[in-house]
């Protein structure tokens, strides 16, 4: 096979970080038509590295770069990035930062503008492209109107439009759906095995790339540590583990079986993989699975939404008819596809918006006949991204932002910053500025700005989005805990795991319309789920191949089942 | 992610279509003509061709009136100043009680509002009705360097984004029980840095990434480039080039002649 991409030695620090390498003595070679996945923790140097292939290191950054990328015959370090661009596509984390045309075929026409192409040959390679990614029936669309798969697999027309020898993504589909994660991977998985593409994907979702990638090389402190067939990579499970990767459910139920020597083959890496050896596990008697019976009293509701309809201005419905209760210490998801109305409903808990149909009562009160500041005392609301919220030069001073705001004593913010520096880790970290935290420590702190308001209710849109797996596991014990505490806990998701595992309830919507509403055992095992685009977690698929009437959604009862 | 609303309506489309160098030539010739004459009512002449402009683009009058609101409060407010600081000069219009509302503290302030309300109306009807890839053509075409031109096509792509972050901010910021039409001036402002701050940051940061799209995307702006859109002059861009030339040409001749300013009764002493 031709080689493609060959590193050596690469040392890369950034500008003013000259002692901290972002990539630290890399070596990797690529060949032609391979599929390569790198995964690795946030700040292991995997978007450096992506960087360093289309030459926008050193170029663009600036930087110290040691060692040498060569990458289709050409020299990164000798040749300009709009001229490595004709070989190496590259399509960013974030869709909507790439977009640069007012309709679709603009926006794919630009890059090949730039390179001064003949007109015909801008417009055959534009409608090409948009073929390949299946987007051709949306060329005059405006890209600001198309769902984020849409975006991103336009950000891959717009790449593939140069007719590149390599395609390299930096985690393509971290910010999307189920539907657009899904959209993009069968994308790449075309573009690879039908029309040969070599692809390099920074993704550390394994069950999502596993099914596809040829390759996987991990990475940790800017160092390639481990790499091979993933099949290899997965034997060597300290080693994924060591780099704070997720193992696949599949792959972690083995590995627990195999600990309790019920399990003896190679690891699977699919659900398919994993049925045939694992049918065998079931025990004999199989019991019907009954629902735990629900034997709580039902407390004084903290909120109550009867019959909510909501409407934008121009009359778009995205709310119908939703009545919905939330009791005191539940904790709560709201899942669905994008556009279902997940976060429309969460911002009517606390009163930023308000239903134009129904009513919406906090502890009794109706969100219309009050202010949302005043809500803010019952439901404390923590947006997807924290640069919306983080704004002041010390976390003590932006624990403090929302109590000042509540009209509270000085003595009384003091105490209540105080305490919430304790929960955070000490009182010193009051000092520290939240500008230059990672972005998991940059979440937790919006989560403590909100929570220092003593809320009752805590809505959190897309809590663990962006962040990896370490850090999604910090955020979302912390928030376990506080529900340990009493809080009530609702978060908007995606992520079929997280709820799996910590959620008691789950609504899933639909077009703006409760269809499913119940445990996640239960919501996970029924056939409505499809038609809310959400696909149940691997171990649930596992479950339920292997046995129908099972309601199983942790790795835990399907190990205690399969071990018994 | 967000739903960013483009800044182009769907009128771009409906007639007449004029060339997008006929549209910014427009837009420069309302922004000369006002500078050039002072008179109240040549003044109220280019203003009445702004809102031809603005009947022929078929744009929303309410949606232009809410893009134009801080102007249209700039030039009351503007007005209102001239009025109250010219109020013992010249002779009296009209009086309102005991406040005499004299010619030239009216005239003067009717020119500067009447100024303010035709550049704003005019760049935002040629902007609203121009899609950003035209825009940067024609400013090519008009031999303005690339690199301008794309500034000026990144920022018109970048307003509707920040205005969408710009929302999602002050919602998040309402959240935590800041009331920003609550309070004094002073406490208002500092409320205000609680989104102006993030804004500002998140300004760095989309800008950073899309410049880091634009190299991926292999733009130079020093190298040679396709532009794909078709740019023709028809009848109707002639006709206007010639009206807009005519009137600006006799706008200069009548001002160097001595016509076309304020008239002497009228000015601020």
């Amino acid at each position: 096979m031709k080689s493609i991409v060959q590193i050596r030695d690469l040392t890369y620090s950034y500008r003013r970080q000259r002692n901290r390498h972002a990539l630290a003595g890399v070596n990797l070679e690529i060949f032609q038509g391979e599929f390569v996945t790198i995964a690795g923790r946030a700040g292991a140097g995997k978007s450096t590295l992506c960087y360093a292939l289309n030459g926008l290191i050193p170029h663009s950054f600036g930087g110290r770069m040691e060692g040498e990328v060569t990458v289709c015959g050409l020299k990164t370090r000798r040749t300009f990035v709009p001229e490595l661009a004709r070989h190496v596509g590259f399509v960013l984390q974030n869709a909507e930062s790439q977009l640069v045309g007012l309709t679709v075929e603009e926006d794919v026409c630009f890059g090949l503008e730039n390179i001064a192409l003949p007109r015909a040959e801008v417009a055959r390679r534009a409608t090409a492209a948009l073929k390949t990614v299946r987007l051709e029936n949306y060329a005059q669309r405006s890209p600001w109107t198309l769902s984020g798969g849409q975006k991103q697999r336009l950000a891959i027309a717009a790449a593939l439009a140069f007719q590149p020898e390599l395609l390299v993504l930096d985690n393509p589909t971290a910010e999307l759906d189920p539907v657009g994660k899904q959209e993009v991977m069968s994308t790449l998985g075309r573009l690879n095995s039908e029309l040969g593409v070599t692809l390099i994907v920074v993704n550390p979702e394994l069950e999502e790339m596993l099914p596809y990638a040829s390759r996987l090389v991990l990475m940790d402190a800017g160092k390639v540590t481990f790499q091979g067939k993933p099949a290899e990579v997965l034997n060597h499970t300290e080693e994924v583990e060591k780099v704070g990767l997720r193992l696949p459910d599949v792959v972690q139920v083995a590995i627990q079986l195999r600990a309790r020597k019920r399990w003896s083959g190679p690891l699977p890496i699919t659900v398919n993989d994993a049925v045939a050896g694992m049918r065998s596990l079931l025990p004999e008697t199989r019991e019907p699975h009954k629902a735990p019976l629900d034997n709580k009293t039902p407390l004084q509701p903290l909120i109550e939404m009867e019959a909510v309809s909501f409407s934008y201005p121009d009359g778009t419905p995205v709310l119908r008819n939703i009545t919905l209760t939330v009791q005191p210490g539940e904790f709560i998801t709201l899942m669905g596809p994008n556009g279902a109305g997940k976060t429309t409903l969460a911002k009517h808990m606390n009163g930023l918006l308000v239903p134009t149909q129904g009513q919406v009562r906090v502890r009794g009160i109706d969100t219309r006949r009050t202010t949302v500041a005043s809500l803010a005392k019952t439901v404390g609301y923590v947006f997807q991204n924290p640069d919306h919220q983080l704004f002041r030069r010390s976390t003590a001073q932006e624990l403090a932002f929302g109590p000042q705001n509540l009209g509270w004593s000085k003595g009384r913010v003091d105490d209540a910053v105080r305490t919430a520096l304790h929960r955070l880790g000490g009182e010193e970290r009051g000092r520290e500025d939240p500008f230059f935290m990672g972005l998991a420590e940059r979440k937790l702190i919006a989560i403590a700005s909100v929570l220092v308001m003593e809320p009752e209710v805590l809505v959190l849109d897309e809590p663990a989005t962006g962040a990896d797996h370490e850090a999604t596991l910090r955020i979302m014990t912390y928030l376990a805990e506080l529900q340990r505490q009493g809080m009530t806990i609702v978060i908007v998701t995606h992520d079929v795991s997280l709820t799996a595992n910590y959620a008691q309830r789950v609504v899933a919507l639909r077009a703006g319309e409760v269809v499913i509403d119940g445990p996640p055992s239960e919501v996970f095992s029924r056939e409505e789920l499809r038609s809310c685009l959400i696909t149940p977690p691997q171990v649930t698929q596992l479950a339920q191949t292997l046995d129908p009437s099972k309601s199983i959604c942790t790795i835990h009862e399907l190990v205690e089942l399969l071990a018994s | 992610m967000a739903t960013v609303p483009s800044n182009v309506a769907t009128a771009m489309t409906a007639p007449p279509r004029l060339d997008p160098r006929t549209k910014l030539l427009f837009s420069l010739w309302v922004f000369v003509t006002v500078s050039v004459l002072s008179h109240p009512l040549l003044l109220f002449l280019v203003f009445v061709v702004t809102l031809v402009a603005v009947l022929a683009s078929h744009l929303s009058p309410w949606t232009l009136i809410k893009d134009v609101r801080i102007g249209l409060f700039v030039s009351a407010a503007s007005w209102l100043l001239w009025l109250i600081f010219l109020r013992h000069q010249g002779d009296v219009l009209f009086s309102i009680g005991s406040w005499h509302i004299t010619e030239p503290g009216f005239f003067n302030g009717a020119s500067v509002a009447i100024r303010i309300v035709a550049i704003l109306l005019a760049f935002l009807v040629v902007f609203k009705t121009t899609t950003n890839r035209a825009v940067m053509t024609a400013l090519y075409r008009l031999h303005v360097s690339v690199p301008f031109a794309m500034v000026v096509g990144i920022t018109l792509r970048l307003i509707p984004q920040l205005k969408a972050e710009h929302a999602i901010i002050v919602e998040a910021q309402r959240s935590r029980a800041v009331e920003f039409e609550k309070g004094g001036l002073i406490s208002r402002m500092q409320k205000h840095t609680a989104y102006i701050i993030p804004l500002v940051l998140r300004t760095l940061k989309i800008t950073s990434d899309l410049s880091l799209a634009l190299e991926t995307r292999a733009f130079d702006p020093y190298a040679q480039r396709t532009f794909s859109e078709d740019l023709e002059f028809r009848a109707a861009d002639w006709i206007v080039l010639a009206l807009m030339a005519l009137t600006l040409a006799a706008g200069i001749g009548a001002r160097v002649a001595g016509f076309g300013g304020m008239p002497v009764a009228w000015m601020a002493k």
